[in-house]
Order: C-alpha cells, then structure tokens, then sequence
C-alpha cells in the first residue's frame, strides 16, 4: 500500500510543478500542459539525479582509495566478504603444484564458500564431483584424509600439507 | 603494457564492428561528425554483435582464441559494410534544433569529469565482490583457458557457479583475457566501464537527434550518473551491462514505434539479443520488449499495420535465433537452474507461491524508487508514459514503454514468484540488481517520451526506409 501512496503523490508532485511552471512562467502564450509536465519531469529528474551523482562521485573516489595502492598479484586474493575462509597463502603455496591439465577435488568438510573460492582460485583447473575421477584430493578439515577418502598409500604420488588438517594429495590414476 | 595495448585495440575492433552495422542499418553515415556522433552507439552495437558470434561459436565447440575474436569482429564489420553498399539506405533526414551551448558546455565538463572518475576507478578495480569471482570470472578463467565449455562446468562441483546462466560475459571476457595476455587483476573491470560509455553516448546522440540540449543534457545527467548503477558497475557482475544492452536495444524500438523507420529495428535487434545471451533476467527483459514492439505494430495505423507486424516479427525471429542455442546447449547437457519456467505455466504452482508476490512487489519497487539509489527516474518516466498516452501524437511510444517496463517489472516479480528458493535470502541478494532493467527501459522511456512530447511530434515523421 505505500507503494502506491508514494507513486501517487510523486506524480502529483510532478503534476504540481507543471502547474507553477505554467502558472508563472506563462509569457504571453500559454504553453501547452504536454510541455510543462515534460519540463517538470525533467527537472525532477535532474534536481534529484545531481545530488545523486554526489554521491557517486563519492563512491568513485573510495574505489580508487581502496584499490589504488593494492599490487596487482594481491587483488585476487582480497576478494570481500570472499576466501571462504581460505588462507591466501594456502593457494600459493598449492597453485604451483596443480599442472595444466591436472582435475581436483575438494572434500565435502569444505562448506560451499571455501568450495566455490578455491574453484575460483585453482581455476583453469577443473573441479571433480567424484574423487575417482580427480588427480588431486584437496582436504579440509579432514585430520586424517587417507581413511576418511580410502586412499590407499602405494596410490599416493604426492602428499602436500598444510597444516595439520589442510592439504593436498595427488593420487596415482591408472592411464 | 601489453595488457593496456590489447584492451585498446579489441575496443577499437568492437567499436569498429559496431560502427560497420550502424553504417549498413542507415542510422551513421560516413562523415567525421556522424562517426563522432555515434561513437558511443558503435561500441555498445559491436560488443553485442561480436559477442553473440562468439558466444554462438562457443556453444557449437568452436574453440576460442585471438584469431577467432579477429574473424568475428572482420565478419560482422564486411556484413555492415557490404549492407552500407548494397542497401544504400538515404542519410537520416537533418534536424533543425535550439543549440543551447551553455547545456552543451555544461554537459561536456560533468561527463568530463565522470570519464576520467570512472576511468579512475577501472584501472584500479579488482574483482573483488562475491558473484565477480564465484560465478562470472570462474567462468571466464575456464572460458579462456580450455577455450570451450568444459564438461565439468556443467557437473555438481560447480552448482553454485550456475553452470545455466547465459555465457556472453563470460565468453567476451575470456577474448579480453586473451588479447591481454592473461588475466590482469587490475583492468578487468574496463570493459564493463567502456561499455557504460558507450550507453551514455547512445543516450546522448539519441537525445541530441530528437530535442533540443536543454532538454537531453538534463535528463541524461541526472539518469546516467545514478549512485545505483556506479556503485555496482564496477562489482564486474553481469546486471549493469546487461541493464545498458537492454535499454539501448528499448530506445532504438522506440524510435521504431515513433516512425523514424526500420533503421532503428537493427541495432534494437542486434542489442536486444545480446541482452537475451547476457543474463537469465536480460532474456525475459528482452521478451518484454519484443512483446511491447509487437503491441506498438498492432497501433499502427490500418495502412501500416501488416508491415509493422512484419518487421516485429522479423526481429523477434532474430532474437529468438540467437537465445536458441544456449537454451538447446543446457537441455542437451541436463543443466537446470534455480527458476524452472514451467512453473510459471502451472496455476497450481503459482497459487501455492502466491504469499511471495506481495513481498517481492514492494522490495523491487522500493529498491527501484529509492531516491538514493535512483533518484526519481522511475516516476517521471510513469508520468511521461500516462501523458503520452493521454495523447494522440505519442499514444503507441506511450503504450510501448508503458508495456515495457510493465512486462519488465512483471517477469522479475515472476521470477521470485516460482523460484523454490528463500524468498528473504533470494531478494536480499540479488533484488537491488535485478532492478537495474527497469532503470535503464526507465532511462530510455524518460528520454525519448520527454523529447516526443516537449517537440510535440511522435508519429507525425514519415516513416524511412
């Protein structure tokens, strides 16, 4: 209902000030009503739209105060309100063990955030729904990973950890 | 630096390709002033045409890559120059209008002042905010790299990436990822930025056609710089470039409905598509205004009636060709989204969800009324829109936006409607985007309507060819 009442009254409003311009602004000929509502339409529009831009302007100059002095190569690992969690460093210190081509997969203790941050981070390579299908266990949480996952020791080739219940394992794919 | 280059030159490609369709359609002619004065309008057509030959090409698994961003924008510059040569439409007639140089001036110094802020902002802004990175530039880090749609994109360990939103971002990021050598943290968000632009010159060359510069100058100052629309321009989410396609693509229809000829139709079509490939919402928005051409056709007068219809129909064919093969793609890759479009056709499932019609009604229509937010944009076009139609002269621009925004507004408030989702959760994350085309159909109707009604002359121009 206040929808409605704050749509009603804004198109009096501008009703209201056609009516001025006509009223006042009538210089010999009177314009016609198409026109003076189009006039206060627009400055309608403009007086409100101005103070509006003050605002932008304001939001512009925060960007670049925010932004500015960043480095580049960190900037994607400031994401706000993002990381699910994940240590910056953590990626850095897996990245470079993914190989073009290589599949992970995340372990299911990882809530969905910490999942879609490190798609995004260990992006180009490619997420896995099954662990059999990917070279790579990336666990979470997990303090021992070889029982929860079933992995077997003679299938591991690498066993990267982070910490006592992060890391990264790649196991040994047949083919 | 090569980065910087490779930016320059793919916007160089882009605005050339769109300059090319805007030549063969008859809206540019080849002379210093028109190119300058359609510079805008160029890039805005030429990211939407060559993004729709590479989304199409990504889809059928054609393999992205520089060579293919160049054939693109190389094919859709001939087909624009080769129409330029053979159709020969007749340059648009001139316009005798007021000059108002101190708007002029005053135009120039605030825009000024914005291109450098903006441009400010673009060379420093990261993807930062969250569905930049979880859903787009995930998208567009796999895009450019395996060049096609992985088969595991489509899989459960990306759900929450939304393997089924439309990929036209995603896949004309990827192209800029190329030609810059790689992702650059710092100037992904420049194109979005670029291509706000380029709306801002549509809408200021639109308006410079139509009336005279006190009254466009007004209107597009206190639309264009919107707190809303900057604010969320450079989070590098899909909503505002999808908004500007989308309003560009209404105000090009509307100088259709206005009579100043089928000219318009080709870039309306070219920008409307584009928006349709963009996002889920750009999709609907599109229909909206495909559906509102096609309410403006049945207006025309009985002599021009059965022609108007044609041309609807010709465009929505065009559109509805383009947003074909994503649709098809999903369906062939059992991909489904949130929001199931079945629903919308089931009595029984929208009476069951009819509790969340009331509560989304207000939230979008108090995110799109917020004067802080948009300031009062959204009012004056409904006035505009109830004066013209009151008119004669203006009664089928009037019914045209009036349905288009109204069918806008509608297919949003749909959306919430049959979505299983929590209400509360789904509108607090994405209900002050969606808005976005509501907007900007607002920018174009209060633009277009203002300058119809101020110049007192909508349909009385003789339509061209």
């Amino acid at each position: 209902m206040t929808f409605l009442i704050t749509l009603v009254l804004s198109l009096l409003g501008i009703g209201l000030a056609a009516a001025v311009l006509r009223a006042t602004l009538a210089d010999g000929r009177t314009p016609s009503w198409n026109r003076v509502v189009v006039v206060a339409a627009v400055a309608l529009v403009a007086a409100t739209g101005l103070p509006n831009a003050g605002a932008t302007l304001g939001t512009v100059q925060d960007r670049i105060d925010r932004w500015g002095p960043v480095p580049p190569e960190e900037t994607r690992g400031q994401a706000l309100g993002g990381g699910g969690g994940v240590d910056p460093a953590f990626i850095d210190f897996a990245k470079p063990h993914l190989l073009r081509g290589d599949t992970f997969f995340v372990s299911r203790n990882a809530g969905a955030e910490t999942q879609m941050w490190l798609n995004y981070r260990f992006a180009p390579n490619l997420a896995e729904d099954r662990l059999e299908d990917a070279d790579w266990l990336v666990y979470w949480r997990e303090p021992d990973p070889f029982k929860t996952h079933r992995v077997s020791l003679d299938d591991v080739v690498t066993h990267l950890k982070w910490g006592p219940d992060v890391g990264l394992i790649r196991i040994r794919r047949e083919g | 630096m090569r980065a910087e280059l490779g930016i320059v030159v793919l916007a160089l490609g882009l605005w050339l390709a769109g300059a090319a369709i805007l030549l063969g359609a008859g809206v540019m002619q080849l002379s210093r002033r028109s190119v300058l004065v359609w510079s805008g309008a160029s890039y805005l057509v030429g990211v939407a045409a060559v993004g729709l030959v590479l989304t199409l090409a990504t889809i059928a698994g054609v393999r992205g890559s520089t060579p293919l961003t160049a054939l693109a924008i190389g094919l859709v510059a001939l087909a624009g120059a080769a129409c330029a040569r053979l159709v020969r439409v007749p340059a648009l007639p001139p316009r005798e209008l007021p000059r108002d140089r101190g708007f002029r001036i005053f135009a120039a110094v605030v825009f000024g002042l914005f291109l450098v802020g903006g441009t400010g902002v673009a060379l420093v802004m990261p993807i930062a905010y969250h569905d930049a990175w979880a859903i787009w530039d995930t998208k567009s880090l796999l895009l450019y790299d395996h060049g096609t749609i992985p088969a595991e994109f489509t899989r459960g360990a990306y759900a929450f990436s939304h393997p089924d939103y439309p990929i036209l971002w995603p896949v004309l990021e990827a192209a800029h990822y190329r030609v810059m050598g790689g992702p650059e943290p710092k100037l992904v968000t420049l194109p979005h930025w670029l291509l706000y632009v380029g709306f801002a010159g549509t809408v200021a060359a639109v308006g410079a056609r139509l009336t005279r510069p006190a009254l466009w100058v007004p209107i597009a100052l206190g639309t264009l710089l919107t707190y809303s629309i900057f604010d969320q321009l450079f989070w590098h989410y899909a909503d505002v470039p999808t908004a500007a396609l989308l309003g560009g693509g209404a105000l090009f229809g509307g100088l259709w409905v206005a009579g100043h000829g089928t000219r318009w139709l080709v870039p309306c079509a070219v920008l409307l598509a584009a928006a349709a490939n963009g996002k889920n919402e750009g999709l609907t928005a599109a229909g909206a205004v495909v559906a509102a051409l096609f309410v403006a056709a049945l207006l025309a007068g009985p002599g021009l009636r059965r022609r108007a219809v044609l041309s609807a129909v010709g465009l929505a064919v065009f559109v509805g060709a383009a947003v074909l093969p994503w649709r098809l793609w999903l369906s062939a890759n059992d991909v489904e989204g949130d929001i199931k479009a079945s629903r919308a056709l089931d009595p029984g499932a929208l009476s069951d969800a009819s509790g969340r019609v009331e509560p989304t009604a207000t939230r979008l229509w108090d995110t799109i009324t917020n004067p802080r937010q948009w300031g009062y944009i959204v009012f004056a076009a409904l006035v505009l829109i109830g004066v013209a139609l009151a008119r004669r002269a203006t009664r089928r621009l009037g019914a045209y936006y009036g349905v288009t925004g109204g069918l806008v507004f509608f297919f949003l408030l749909l959306a919430y409607w049959v979505a299983e989702t929590d209400l509360n959760w789904h509108l607090n994350t994405s209900a002050d985007r969606v808005v976005h085309l509501v907007g900007f159909a607002a920018i174009a109707a209060t633009l277009h309507l203002a300058a119809a009604l101020y110049e007192e002359r909508a349909d009385e121009e003789v339509a061209d060819p």
